[in-house]
Formats: structure tokens, C-alpha cells, sequence
């Protein structure tokens, strides 16, 4: 027994401590999609972790309310550290999906995140829109920055006016409001599903200007001074003059502003440089040689092929 | 020996370090590969690789204190860890530390934070056990290895059959093992119903006896740490004398050893001999309470 057998040792190697690993990343990850919001990313997040939108402010260190709304505008340095370490996202790019380098702060929508059913309230704005189409499309719901801005008005891609209420309760779009473990096209009070919300489309002759004006918006930038100004001050160039400024009414008085005021609102594009997407020029043909083509195709489809 | 033959070869580069370097490796935390850690890394194997039932399959993981329980299970998940990063899996194997409290809340707060996933404060049992769902569909782990279990065995009997049921439910839902690490009162109380006794299998860690096996981790001990000359440590005097003071216990074995070590090499020497041992005044566990050490105190 005094003479160690060296096939009968146990092997022994120094052992890290499991628990001196650095806190690390949430379990589960979500890649925010193309030009979400980032309170729309943080909602996705806490309910891929089982927790409600509601109080999972609380689970970041933030306070209750409109958290993720405030967080939109001004996220702090502090948190998006924290996000950054938690999720393995470079905080640049966490950064990106709020307005803390955006250009044209005046044209957000206020921060009001209630507003009354009742009549006198259903011209006021609230803080967000969406469109139930692109809504409906995505395969995980979320709301895009574009639709914050008060430029937006009608969906780009649908060319549906965007909507800023829940269509059955007529309250404002709460997502950082849920209390159930539902995702984002459900409203926060009624548990409506938005994404079945029927919208007007734009008219066609509209269009063009309404993409010209949205994609404006975007482009701001603080130093545009006087194009904010008119903006701002196009509701009371309406026949109907009210003291609101543009940011201040509701969706549907937008777009109803930007009808009435198409020409104004061409002028401004046109004075600030913003070239409207010209429509490509119709091909410069005669009126006989249209109809001649034309029943050059009526016969063609009337008499069959009898060869094949 | 004097020029450290009997070392181990990933050992022996320490003896040209200075002294306080070697103090600090021989204090460092080791991983002793005997029969019966490995027996319990095949058993958490076994339940890794089996196939999905509808029955909770679970394993107990018990022994006297100090006896090296913990550090068999981290050496398992770590290894295990390491292995599905290196094949970017999740890892199926987690550790949940127990908390103190007796109760679901700090029950399920513990497995959360296991987890490392997000919690807010509220004393919601319900909402937790709903995040603790979504998650669980989500990951899907395989084995939950409860650390320190006892720790939420003392409570109202209702919180301690809230909890068995909860383990009960995780099994048959995301067919997860659970495996119990703890002394013999987790033993107590699964063996109380026949529903828990049926899910549980038993695995062992006893305390060492007098046996070939020890003087083999004595040989092994000495193997490893980078004293120049060879200790004997399974000599009949010091092994005896080093089995008196440990009780038995792999934990306190280790303790006495690296001490013996250390107050070898602050003193200049290099090999630990009876002397030494008896130079500790090492109290075994049992005879603390009323140890000559207690009535210098008074």
C-alpha cells in the first residue's frame, strides 16, 4: 500500500466554478426585422420570455406607463448596455431602431397614449399607427418606425390609410399595455385582432404625393426649419381652420387635411427639392395606330388557333 | 523522490513556480475522477439519451454533506455545456441552484433564473409558472438537476407536495428529468408516497470507507499537488490518521490534505508527514461542537 500503483491513480484536473461565468445572454433570441420600432422589438422580446409587455418594464429596471414608448424617443446609454449584453446585438444597431439619431423630431406624434371613445376626442392623435396589412403579412407582427411619424398617413406598400385606434374600442394602440402573453396585433384592451381592421384606400391620383410626402418626412432634418413650419401649420390652411398643429390631429383628420390641401403640399415638396417619383411617360403613339392594334387583338382572340 | 517522479505530468511543470504560486494552485477546486463520480456521470447519461416517456424519470443525488455532490454535478453540466457549444445546440443539462425559500414562487424563481431569463418582482405564482411554459416550449431541456434540494423541502407539507407536483407536471409536459442533489432528508420525503418513490431512482454518494479506494485518492491527492518529495500518503499512519480526521468525507480528505500541504510549503519543506498532520489540529466535523477550540472562546 506504500508503493503508489500508477494504474490505479484517479485522475484529477482543476475544476472551474460554473457560477463564476458572467451573467449572460437571455435564453431565447429575437432578431428585430427591417425598420421596427424599438419598443415594438422589446414587447417581441419579453413575450418570447413568457413575460407580459406590461410589466416587463419593471424587468428592465424601467418604470411603468408608456415605458417602451418613452424609450422610443431617448434610450439611455445605461440600457442599451444592458440590451446589448443580454442579447448579443451591438448597441448601435439596438440604437438604430429608436429616434435618437433621427433627423425631424417635430414631426413625431405626441406621446398621448389615451384618448377618449367619446366624440370630442376622435379628431385628437395618439402616439402610434399601424396598418393591418403589413400587419398581417408579417410572420411576427411588429410595428415599423415609419409609422410614428406624422408625415405617414397611408401605408406605402398597400396604399391603405393607417389606422392610430382599435376599430372596436376606439382607444389608443397600447402594445407596452398588454397584460395577457399576446403578441402585438391584438389591442391591449379588447384583445381585438387589428390586423382585421378595414381601412380606405388612398385614390390613385393621390398617391404619388402621399408616398412623396411620407418619404419627406423621413428625410427631415432639423436644419429644414421653414418645411417643418408648414407642415406643422397645414391644418389651418383648411377651410375648416383649426388651432392644432398637423402632429396633433388624429390619423384620419391627416389624411383629410392632405386631400384638401394635395396642391399646397405639392408646392412644398416642389420648394424644398424633393423630386415626386414621376410617373414613367405614356409612349406618344397616334389614335389610329391604337385601334388598329387593338383589332389586331380582337381578332386574334376570336378566331382560334386550329394549328397545335 | 525528491525530483517529483510521482507527480502527475501536468503537474510536475509547478515545481520550478515560487512557493505562494503553488499555494494557489494546490487551493484551487479539483475534480477527482473515482468510481462513483463516474457511476453518476453514467447515470446522467443514461437519462440524457433515453427515450421520451410520459412518466417522470428522475434521479437522487444524495450524501452526507461536504462529500462532494455539487462538484460532481457542475463537472457534468459543464462538460455538457461545453459540448453543445462546441455543436451550437442548446444545452439540455441545467443547474438550478434551490433558493431558500420553501414555496412555488422560490421555486420556479430559481429554475428562471437558471435559466438566466428576464423576471420582474411580482409574487405571482401563476405568471410565473406561465413564463416558466413559454419557456420551457421553447428550450426544452432534458435534465434539471435541483441542487441542494433540501432547501425547499423545509416548509408546510402543502408547499412540499406543490412542489413534487410541479416536478410531477414538468416530467410529463417537456418530459424533463429531474434529478434531486441533497442529504437524506430529500430521501424522506420522496420515499413518502409511492408516486414520488416510483419516479425517482437512487444514486449514492456514501462516505468513504477504509478501503483500497482511499488509499488510491490519497495516492492520487499526492500525485497532485507539486510538493517535490513523495509524501506516502497511503502509508498506515498518516492514511489512518488522515481517515480519523476526515470522517470519510471527500470534502474534509481534501481539506486536511491541501492544508497539510501548505502549511508544508510555508514552512520550507517538501513532503507532508504525520507530523504535519498532527501540526494541523484539524477538529473533525462531528467533534466540533464541543471541541477544545469552542472553550478557548469562552
Amino acid at each position: 500500500m506504500s508503493a503508489p500503483n500508477a494504474g490505479a491513480l484517479f485522475a484529477i484536473e482543476i475544476q472551474p466554478s460554473g457560477a463564476a461565468r458572467a451573467p449572460e445572454r437571455w435564453p431565447v433570441a429575437v432578431a428585430p426585422e427591417p425598420d421596427e420600432l424599438l419598443s415594438s422589438w422589446l414587447h417581441r422580446l419579453a413575450l418570447a420570455h413568457g413575460l407580459p409587455p406590461r410589466g416587463s418594464g419593471a424587468a428592465l429596471g424601467l418604470g411603468g406607463g408608456a415605458w417602451s414608448g418613452r424609450l422610443d424617443l431617448a434610450p439611455s446609454a445605461a440600457l442599451l448596455d444592458l440590451l446589448a449584453r443580454r442579447t448579443g446585438l451591438a448597441a448601435a444597431a439596438i440604437a438604430a431602431l429608436s429616434f435618437r439619431d433621427f433627423g425631424a423630431r417635430g414631426l413625431l406624434l405626441p406621446m398621448r397614449t389615451t384618448v377618449s371613445p367619446r366624440r370630442k376626442d376622435r379628431w385628437r392623435a395618439t402616439w402610434l399607427q399601424a396598418c393591418p396589412s403589413c400587419l398581417a403579412e408579417d410572420q411576427n407582427p411588429y410595428f415599423r418606425r415609419a409609422w410614428r411619424l406624422a408625415t405617414t398617413i397611408f401605408c406605402p406598400r398597400h396604399a391603405r390609410r393607417l389606422i392610430d385606434r382599435c376599430p372596436a374600442c376606439q382607444q389608443a394602440l397600447v402594445p407596452f399595455d398588454q397584460a395577457a402573453l399576446a403578441p402585438q396585433h391584438f389591442c391591449a384592451h379588447c384583445l381585438f385582432d387589428l390586423r382585421r381592421a378595414a381601412t380606405p384606400q388612398v385614390h390613385a391620383l393621390a398617391r404619388r404625393t402621399v408616398q412623396s410626402f411620407a418619404e419627406f418626412g423621413l428625410g427631415l432634418t432639423n436644419d429644414d426649419d421653414a418645411a417643418r413650419k408648414a407642415i406643422l401649420g397645414l391644418p389651418a390652411r383648411r377651410d375648416r381652420p383649426r388651432s392644432a398643429a398637423f402632429t396633433a390631429l388624429s390619423t384620419r383628420e391627416r389624411a383629410l387635411c392632405l386631400i384638401d390641401l394635395i396642391d399646397e403640399i405639392e408646392a412644398l415638396l416642389a420648394a424644398a427639392g424633393h423630386k415626386t417619383a414621376v410617373a414613367p411617360a405614356p409612349p406618344k403613339t397616334s389614335v389610329a395606330a391604337l385601334i388598329s392594334a387593338y383589332a389586331a387583338v380582337r381578332r386574334r382572340n376570336i378566331t382560334p388557333r386550329l394549328s397545335g | 523522490m525528491v525530483n517529483g517522479e510521482h507527480l502527475f505530468d501536468h503537474v510536475r511543470p509547478w515545481l520550478a513556480r515560487p512557493a505562494s504560486e503553488r499555494i494557489a494552485f494546490i487551493r484551487a477546486a479539483r475534480w477527482i475522477a473515482y468510481q462513483r463520480a463516474l457511476a453518476a456521470h453514467r447515470h446522467f447519461d443514461d437519462l440524457l439519451a433515453r427515450p421520451p416517456s410520459m412518466r417522470t424519470v428522475g434521479l437522487m443525488l444524495l450524501g452526507p454533506a461536504a462529500n462532494g455532490k455539487s462538484m460532481i454535478v457542475e463537472r457534468f453540466a459543464l462538460g455538457h455545456l461545453k459540448q453543445a457549444e462546441a455543436n451550437n445546440e442548446k444545452p439540455k443539462v441545467l443547474i438550478v441552484q434551490t433558493r431558500e425559500g420553501a414555496g412555488l414562487l422560490n421555486f420556479y424563481g430559481g429554475i428562471l433564473s437558471a435559466l438566466q431569463a428576464p423576471q420582474t418582482r411580482s409574487r405571482d405564482t401563476l405568471a410565473k409558472a406561465e413564463q416558466l411554459d413559454c419557456l420551457f416550449r421553447q428550450l426544452r431541456p432534458r435534465l434539471l438537476i435541483f441542487d441542494e434540494f433540501h432547501n425547499c423541502l423545509r416548509g408546510r407539507s402543502r408547499d412540499v407536495e406543490a412542489i413534487f407536483a410541479a416536478l410531477r407536471r414538468l416530467g410529463r409536459d417537456y418530459d424533463i428529468s429531474p434529478v434531486l442533489v441533497g442529504d437524506v432528508s430529500v430521501y424522506d420525503h420522496v420515499a413518502l408516497t409511492q408516486e414520488m418513490a416510483s419516479r425517482f431512482g437512487l444514486a449514492a454518494v456514501p462516505r468513504w470507507t477504509y478501503a483500497e479506494e482511499f488509499f488510491a485518492l490519497l495516492d492520487s491527492l499526492e500525485a497532485a499537488f507539486p510538493l517535490a518529495a513523495a509524501s506516502n500518503l497511503s502509508d498506515e499512519a498518516t492514511a489512518r490518521a488522515i481517515f480519523a480526521l476526515s470522517e470519510g468525507l471527500i470534502g474534509e480528505i481534501v481539506a486536511i490534505v491541501t492544508q497539510a500541504a501548505i502549511l508544508t510549503l510555508r514552512d520550507g519543506g517538501e513532503r507532508i508527514t504525520a507530523a504535519t498532520i498532527a501540526d494541523l489540529h484539524y477538529v473533525p466535523l462531528s467533534r466540533r461542537r464541543s471541541s477544545p477550540q469552542r472553550e478557548a472562546l469562552l
